[in-house]
């Protein structure tokens, strides 16, 4: 019975301990916490998950898991090759950034124009994406419009939102004003990533971690104040 | 262990902590964007709809603003010239009846005590039919029962009964005025209601009117007399209550005279008949008064109202000599059975001192000269209750809650179909067969017209939430399904009556919120008629020992309307401070007498049987001989929030009349028996005494010298001079520390005390801006209210008699400069802003709450329990009073700190908005809630740093009597308080 | 006071001593057992409640505002309170060379480290968020937020935690020689874990020398902690500017009423182990009766501590400090404050009486006496002052209500735990300081193998 009451005892401490660590990796706060985190998460991309002083200026051609080639990628050419493997959610409509932001070189504003003027950036509604492919339909030699392009006249006809997966999501205790990030000229690849080359869109930085916006906002010298982005 | 093993238990522990510690996070997985991108609507960035208020008659302009097409706000209209910009707290909490969890979201049939959905279609053939067969079968035997209305849509309603060959059409309100109309018909020949223009009166005298309160038009009201009644350039207007309850209204009074109840209007009479005798040169309508007068000189009437001659014959001067003055009355809980001769006696008072057409105007027309009178709703009842009526169609009006007794139900059973156009299903609708909601306010079309010149327009904010339709278009519709047609050609809603009525004008009117003219006030001549009148002291019924009862309208719950929206419950009664309870008000003595205490629970039996069981409060404000009672609890329905909390005076009253057919609401003596047991007062007031604490200040007019700042001195005492010197020399330059320079603001605020009215429209701006939960009464008992600000109520001097003060103040976070709860937050959850804000960062706050523990100033707030989370038992957004949450700010979880920060999402937001149109943040572009929505316009914000701002300007206008709480503990705070100055009134002479 | 006492009547031989305290650790009793079982249940209760704490939210409690801090922060410094004399027995009194300690100084000691155990509990109980208590540390981290040392409550996790690592590490340090001794005779796995815990000791004199040597480093180094550590918790209220709180004389208020109430406890612990473990040959009266007067001194110090208290809110002038002091003695918690005045003041009088003093019923009676009044001694600190602070609108009424009563109950438990598997795998009292007292055996009196 002795045996029994050291183990009672020994279960005791090694359990507070264990909330404690437990406590510490499930709630992701201290610095092993978010590295762990990181590279768990994919570390070809350790390059551009280490903070913002790394992002990539557009057109650089970044190489790994979910990015295409978009380097020899030009307007009415061949449409760039898909990278091995795809990374992030599945969208209801195959949107292929890569293609619109990259081989065509449209403007991120162009849909998203809320990002210039409001916190939030907005997802443009179908009547932006049909605002073009009214008449662009990729079709093929049948003339049967590319099935994605179809999917999206279809939400048209009906007059539906297209449910799309979230990709970024900050928490709601912080407040991301987008409009002064565009205007002090900020590229939007600095927290999205080289999202010319996402055939699929998938979180390339932790946009929660708040250390990758103190990071950044220590670098250039601007505000810290906690009541910037927390009330 | 091993270790792989002890890293599962870690997993295992931190998952289950991690559950336990955050709530669920309403979010969805997936964006879904529009589909085809509204005009007017960007994502994050607030759009404002101008409309007009109908929470009561008066008919304030609003702005709503709405997030991705919900309202989150309201706002008041500055283009109005009703309200100016500013709005009350009912008017504010509009936005919880649009939310109200419990609203009838589709039509519903009563089949015995159960309810049962049915569509649109079927409920309107049933009504039509019914219609249909109520015409053929004879006239009178269709009613339509509403609320106050006014404007073309609402007169397009008169053509309903018509076509269906009734005459019973009544607009019903329980606060009518019908003695005031009454004797307006009977001095003026008018029978309507004039404006009382507060703002250019030298000398206020009101016979029980609680003008600041629910009485006509309060922020109307008060805009004009928080400018008239505070110092200015041209004095100060003095303010005289003669009541025999001093409520919020005559917290402001300079001087209380509580006359015996009933000897109100013989009191009027006598200062007007000894300001007549004042008035030397011959004036006609003055001599025509004066025989009529003679009678009633001030010794007789001292001995009936037990008023001292001198006070009366010293009113009397000072009104006559501050001109133009203005008298008022009565107020609905002193409507007396003599109330048609008190409002004639007021009218009297104005003719004599010369405010006709001065401080009393009459319109063309107001929204009150359609309103009927209590005996038109007891003539209706009578034939209901003959069984003449077939079918009973209400709208916009809760009888059967205000209806004295329970005649109401009894009669209203004899209707073979009664049908209810209610949004909510309050006592009424539930006594009826069929319910076809209505949309909210903030849902419909209308055009509203409280009188001539003002015609305001009612706009949507949001796509109906439920299946509801708007009334107009459903009694159109039951006309044209009935075979009759009452709207204009081409009209079948209420959108196209407002566009078709506006024409051309529509788009403007809808962006300014209506039509503003300025009409000449129609021409006065006195008549004799009231000369009729019989002008004794008032009878009550009931035995000679019991109290009188007064039924007093509730500034948050005006006639019970507000009781289903959780801030008005929870925003305390700006005079009892109670919350969430019926509480009864009783003297001191008398209660002594009584062997009564705070919190015992009596039994009020009035004169007809009926008893309603209240708490007692222990209260100085009322008469040894008088129990008031606040109206507007103890529903049985309308909703979660109304339904049995508190019980309801309307059940003490019997249905007499005066002889304006007004309900005397001032009738009965009651019987206050113990019943034995004792439930806490859910109030807010500590103590109701500042300990000469110099908290909210008072100072006699006559003490007021430019200099009185300095002369008054007792702000520090010597010892706790040297000691903040003594601090100030070792700190050096770190005593400005907290203080930034240039560019940065320093956000600062003055408050009025001697604007301030304690109404509490500014808590209610503060929740609807900051997310503030409502915790309901137990928490309350337990003094965790939430609310960020505060209006503390402490009674000045001897409260036994009636020459006391009260001292009030809007207490909220200081933002110290030198702020005691910044250095003891372990964590910097709070800590200090370069801009001169007290930080408070509730994600990174632990909890300690050493914080609050260490405020002076009692303003943190802490999270008790999960206010936020829609799983938590104590869940304070339940169904869609969610959509009414500020998405600009953080919903606060369990276990944190919060508090004012200066509406701090305000600030960022104006200061992003300035740096992305590359323009800079002028004085006023951004303010907070509370000093919005003031309507006594006492708050005032901005940055100390810029010299011109309004708040330094406020600061050095009034330096004389700046001052701030607290000075000795040296904690330097943004907010200066400007003392309140009373005329100190018997004193004072 | 400290007078040099041989802690041993009759004078036993080594092995007797060896004998009659090793007998303490035979396999308990049913009585233990019990004992045993009630304190699980305390832990149950104290478990349940704060896991309903956790997951309702602060609410549970009877909290109200403006009253923040009640029966956590209270019981949380009635702990550290009790921590103190162990180290004060144990160092000072060693240091001062006062031999009759040897016999009490173990189980003040172990009592000590237990109450510091239990203390560290309450900071991370009565927090609102306890799920993020480690956010007070300083840590790095990618955010480069640190935690906020003006902070009183930051030099309390510094204070707590140096005061928890010293005095365990003393106790473990003096429990070296009695475990080589308890290892020679234990099997099985109890002799390989003495054999840890004594780390090889052989009883060498090179071996005593350094161990003495280490001892008194370490009493050195746990003395000025006793001064420092309450003085620091004081500070968690001295540093505040609530009314009652802010005042220079906390810190040695509280060091004096530490001292008081952990001889109390002393007391209340040794005079049951006493009877239960035949300990009346080194237990003596004489003991008890040098901490009755160490009691004496201590009450009248925290007598003169609350006068000066009344006497400066009075000579201060202040309406706001005078107000809340009145309203201590005279107003809404005047039960409080009574019972704190005469369990803490007025029942140690009767310790002038030696006949009281030496009568073991009458010190553990008076010594249940002194807990109680030090734990309201505390309660009336807090929630006095903060019930009638500057803003008299917000002045308001607190009591406990049972979730921190469970909680309190589940604190106690804890600490009795601790102590009752100490006394059953550690000998209570030192072996080895006690034989120091006893002339050295002659080799005619050897029976055993003990040298």
């Amino acid at each position: 019975m002795t045996r029994n009451r050291v183990t009672i005892a020994g279960g005791i401490v090694l359990g507070l301990g264990a909330i404690l660590a437990g406590v510490s990796l499930a709630r992701g706060q201290s610095a092993a916490g978010d590295t762990s985190k990181q590279t768990a998460s994919d570390t070809a991309h350790a390059a551009d998950t280490t903070g913002p002083v790394r992002w990539t200026f557009p057109g650089t051609a970044m190489s790994g898991a979910g990015y295409s080639d978009i380097s020899h990628a030009r307007p009415n050419g061949p449409w760039p090759t898909l990278p091995g493997r795809l990374k992030g959610p599945v969208q209801p409509i195959f949107y292929r950034h890569d293609i619109h932001a990259g081989q065509y070189k449209i403007p991120c504003l162009y849909c998203h124009n809320n990002a210039a003027n409001s916190w939030t950036a907005n997802i443009p509604s179908v009547q932006t994406c049909i605002g073009c492919h009214l008449v662009i339909s990729a079709a093929d030699t049948a003339g049967k419009p590319y099935p994605d392009i179809a999917k999206l006249r279809g939400y048209n006809d009906s007059a539906q939102s297209i449910p799309w997966a979230r990709v970024y999501k900050i928490s709601e205790h912080a407040h991301f004003p987008h409009m002064r990030h565009v205007n002090a000229g900020v590229p939007c690849q600095t927290c999205h990533g080289n999202v010319q080359q996402l055939a699929r869109v998938f979180p390339v930085n932790d946009v929660n971690n708040m250390g990758f916006c103190t990071d950044c906002h220590m670098k250039r010298g601007v505000t810290r104040d906690c009541t910037a982005c927390h009330f | 262990m091993k270790r792989r093993k002890f890293l599962q238990v870690a997993g295992v522990a931190g998952a289950g902590v991690a559950a336990a510690s955050c709530g669920p996070q309403d979010v969805p997985d997936h964006w879904v964007p529009y589909a085809s991108t509204p005009e007017d609507i960007t994502p994050g960035i607030p759009t404002w709809y101008a409309s007009t208020c109908k929470e009561c008659p008066a008919g304030c302009g609003i702005l709503v603003k709405t997030r991705e097409g919900r309202p989150i706000k309201i706002e008041g209209n500055p283009r109005h010239p009703v309200n100016r910009g500013k709005l009350c707290a009912r008017g504010q909490a509009a936005l919880q009846g649009l939310y109200d969890p419990d609203r009838v979201t589709q039509p519903m049939k009563r089949t015995g005590t159960a309810w049962a959905a049915i569509t649109w279609d079927q409920a309107e053939t049933e009504v039509a039919t019914a219609l249909g067969a109520a015409a053929s079968a004879g006239a009178d035997r269709v009613a339509l029962l509403t609320g106050a209305g006014s404007g073309p849509l609402d007169r397009i309603t008169d053509a309903f009964t018509t076509a269906f060959k009734s005459k019973h059409r009544l607009r019903y309100e329980a606060f009518a005025y019908e003695p005031i109309r009454e004797a307006n018909r009977l001095t003026f020949g008018m029978a309507s209601l004039p404006n009382y223009d507060f703002g250019a009166a030298k000398y206020v005298l009101s016979f029980g009117a609680d003008f600041l309160e629910t009485w006509i038009s309060p922020t109307s009201n008060q805009i004009g007399f928080a400018a008239a009644h505070s110092p200015h350039a041209g004095g100060m207007a003095k303010y005289v209550a003669v009541e025999t309850r001093r409520g919020n209204t005559a917290y402001s009074a300079d001087e209380w005279i509580a006359p015996k109840p009933g000897t109100e209007h013989l009191v009027a009479l006598a200062i007007a008949n000894s300001v007549a005798k004042g008035v030397k040169n011959h004036v006609g309508d003055v001599d025509a008064l004066r025989g009529f007068l003679a009678p009633f000189d001030s010794h007789t009437v001292s001995g009936q109202s037990g008023v001292p001659a001198e006070v009366i014959d010293r009113i009397a001067t000072e009104f006559a000599a501050a001109s133009p003055s203005l008298a008022v009355g009565p107020g609905v809980a002193h409507q007396t059975a003599s109330a048609t001769q008190l409002a004639v006696a007021v009218n009297i008072l104005n003719v004599v001192a010369g405010n006709i057409g001065k401080t009393v105007s009459f319109p063309a027309a107001s929204v009150w000269d359609h309103v009927g009178s209590f005996k038109d709703l007891s003539d209706l009842l009578a034939a209901m209750g003959a069984g003449t009526v077939d079918v009973a169609l209400v709208h916009g009006a809760n009888p059967a809650y205000s209806y004295p007794g329970t005649g109401f139900a009894e009669a209203f059973a004899k209707v073979k179909l009664k049908v209810s156009l209610s949004s909510y299903l309050d006592e009424t609708a539930s006594l009826c067969d069929l319910i076809l909601p209505d949309h909210h306010a903030l849902e419909s079309w209308d055009i509203v017209e409280p009188m001539t010149g003002v015609s305001g327009t009612v706009q949507p904010a949001i796509r109906p939430i439920h299946s509801s339709k708007q009334s107009f278009d459903v009694l159109v519709a039951l006309a044209q399904k009935a075979g009759k047609s009452i709207a204009p050609a081409g009209v079948t809603t209420a959108r196209e009556m407002v566009a078709k009525t506006a024409g051309a004008g529509l788009a403007a009117q809808l962006q300014h919120g209506g039509a503003f003219t300025t009409t000449a006030a129609r021409p006065v001549r006195l008549a004799r008629d009231y000369s009729k009148l019989a002008f004794t002291p008032a009878s009550f019924t009931g035995a000679a020992d019991g109290l009188v009862l007064l039924a007093t309208p509730s500034p948050m719950l005006y006639d019970g309307r507000g009781a289903n929206k959780p801030w008005l419950n929870e925003i305390p009664d700006p005079a009892a401070k109670i919350t969430w309870q019926t509480w009864a008000e009783i003297h001191p003595e008398t209660a002594a007498r009584l062997g009564l205490a705070n919190g015992d629970i009596v039994k009020v039996t009035a004169p007809n049987g009926q008893t309603i069981r209240p708490a007692v409060y222990v209260y100085p404000g009322v008469r040894r001989d008088v129990v008031a009672i606040p109206i507007g609890r103890g529903h049985k329905q309308y909703g979660r929030f109304a339904a049995n909390h508190g019980s309801n005076p309307f059940h003490l009253l019997a249905p007499l009349t005066d002889s304006s057919g007004a309900l005397v609401y001032c009738q009965a003596r009651v019987s206050v028996t113990r019943e034995g047991g004792n439930y806490p007062l859910a109030t807010t007031e500590g103590s109701s005494r500042q300990m000469g604490r110099g908290i909210s200040r008072l100072v006699p007019i006559g003490e007021l010298t430019p200099s009185h700042s300095e002369e008054r001195g007792e702000d520090l005492t010597e010892p706790e001079r040297n000691a903040i010197g003594a601090v100030e020399l070792s700190q050096g330059k770190r005593r400005d520390i907290g203080v930034y320079e240039q560019p940065h603001a320093k956000w600062e605020m003055t408050i009025d005390l001697s604007k301030c009215t304690g109404c509490g429209a500014c808590v209610a701006a503060c929740h609807a801006e900051n997310n503030i939960p409502t915790v309901g009464p137990e928490q309350v008992i337990r003094s965790r209210e939430m609310s960020w600000i505060r209006i503390e109520r402490y009674f000045e001097g001897d409260t036994s008699g009636t020459d006391w003060q009260v001292a009030q103040i809007p207490m909220l976070c200081q933002q110290c400069s030198n702020a005691p709860c910044e250095p003891v937050c372990p964590v910097y959850a709070a800590y200090h802003t370069p801009d001169g804000l007290n930080g408070q960062i509730y994600n990174r706050c632990v909890g300690t709450r050493y914080c609050a523990n260490n405020c002076p100033y009692k303003v943190r707030y802490f999270n008790f329990w999960d206010y936020g989370s829609s799983i938590a038992p104590m869940y304070a957004f339940p169904g869609p009073l969610v959509l009414q949450l500020n998405p600009d700010v953080t919903v606060r979880t369990k276990g944190v700190m919060e508090k004012c920060t200066f509406c701090v999402q305000r600030i960022r937001f104006a200061q992003n908005d300035a740096r992305v149109r590359g323009i800079d943040l002028t004085d006023g572009a951004v303010t907070t809630a509370c000093a919005q929505t003031c309507p006594s316009g006492a708050i005032v914000f901005g940055n100390a740093h810029e010299t011109g701002s309004a708040v330094n300007k406020s600061k050095r206008a009034d330096a004389n009597r700046a001052y701030t709480v607290f000075e000795q503990l040296n904690t330097k705070p943004g907010i200066t308080y400007l003392s309140r100055v009373v005329h100190a009134g018997t004193r004072e002479a | 006071m400290a007078t040099m006492v041989t802690p041993v009547a009759g004078e036993p031989t080594y092995a007797e001593v060896n004998r009659d305290i090793i007998r303490t650790l035979d396999p308990p009793g049913l009585g233990w057992f019990a004992a045993m079982g009630v304190v699980f249940v305390g832990l149950m209760i104290g478990g349940y409640c704060f896991a309903k704490q956790l997951k309702y939210g602060i609410g549970v409690t009877g909290y109200t505002p403006p009253i923040f801090w009640g029966t956590y922060i209270t019981t949380f410094v009635f702990w550290v309170g009790i921590a103190h004399s162990g180290t004060l027995i144990s160092a000072i009194l060693f240091l001062f060379r006062s031999a009759w300690r040897a016999a009490v100084y173990r189980a003040a000691e172990a009592m000590t480290v237990f109450a510091v155990l239990t203390a560290g509990l309450f900071p991370v109980l009565h927090l609102g968020r306890a799920w993020f208590a480690y956010w007070v540390a300083p840590y790095p981290n990618v955010r480069g937020v640190w935690s906020n040392f003006k902070s009183p409550l930051v030099w309390d996790i510094f204070a707590i935690s140096t005061y928890l690592t010293v005095s365990a590490t003393f106790l473990a340090m003096g429990l070296i020689p009695d475990v080589s001794s308890l290892r020679d005779q234990a099997v099985g796995w109890r002799r390989k874990v003495y054999s840890v815990v004594s780390l090889g000791w052989r009883n060498s004199d090179n071996e005593w020398r350094h161990f003495m040597r280490m001892y008194l480093f370490l009493a050195g180094l746990s003395t000025p902690l006793v001064l420092s550590v309450h003085s620091v918790v004081s500070w968690d209220f001295a540093m505040g500017i609530v009314p009652g709180w802010h005042a220079t004389i906390f810190a040695p208020y509280f060091v004096a009423g530490a001292i008081y109430s952990g001889c109390g406890m002393v007391i209340t612990i040794l005079v049951p182990l006493r009877h239960y473990f035949k300990l009346q040959r080194y237990l003596q009266i004489k003991h008890f009766e040098n901490l009755a007067k160490l009691c004496i001194l201590t009450s009248s110090v925290v007598g003169y501590s609350y006068m000066t208290e009344f006497f400066i809110a009075w000579q201060s002038g202040n309406a706001i400090e005078r107000a809340t002091f009145y309203n201590r003695v005279f107003g809404q918690y005047w039960w409080a404050t009574w019972t704190m005045l005469t369990c803490n003041v007025f029942i140690p009088l009767l310790l002038w009486n030696k006949r009281v003093r030496t009568s073991l019923t009458w010190l553990f009676v008076i010594s249940i006496f002194v807990n109680i009044g030090m734990w309201f001694e505390r309660f009336v600190i807090i929630v006095t002052s903060l019930a009638h602070e500057f803003e008299p609108w917000q002045w308001a009424y607190y009591l406990p209500n049972h979730i921190e009563i469970g909680i309190v109950i589940g604190s106690f438990s804890w600490f009795t735990m601790w102590f009752m598997l100490f006394i059953k795998f550690f000998p209570s009292i030192a072996i080895s300081e006690v034989k120091e007292a006893l002339p050295p055996p002659m080799r005619v009196t050897r029976t055993d193998g003990g040298h």
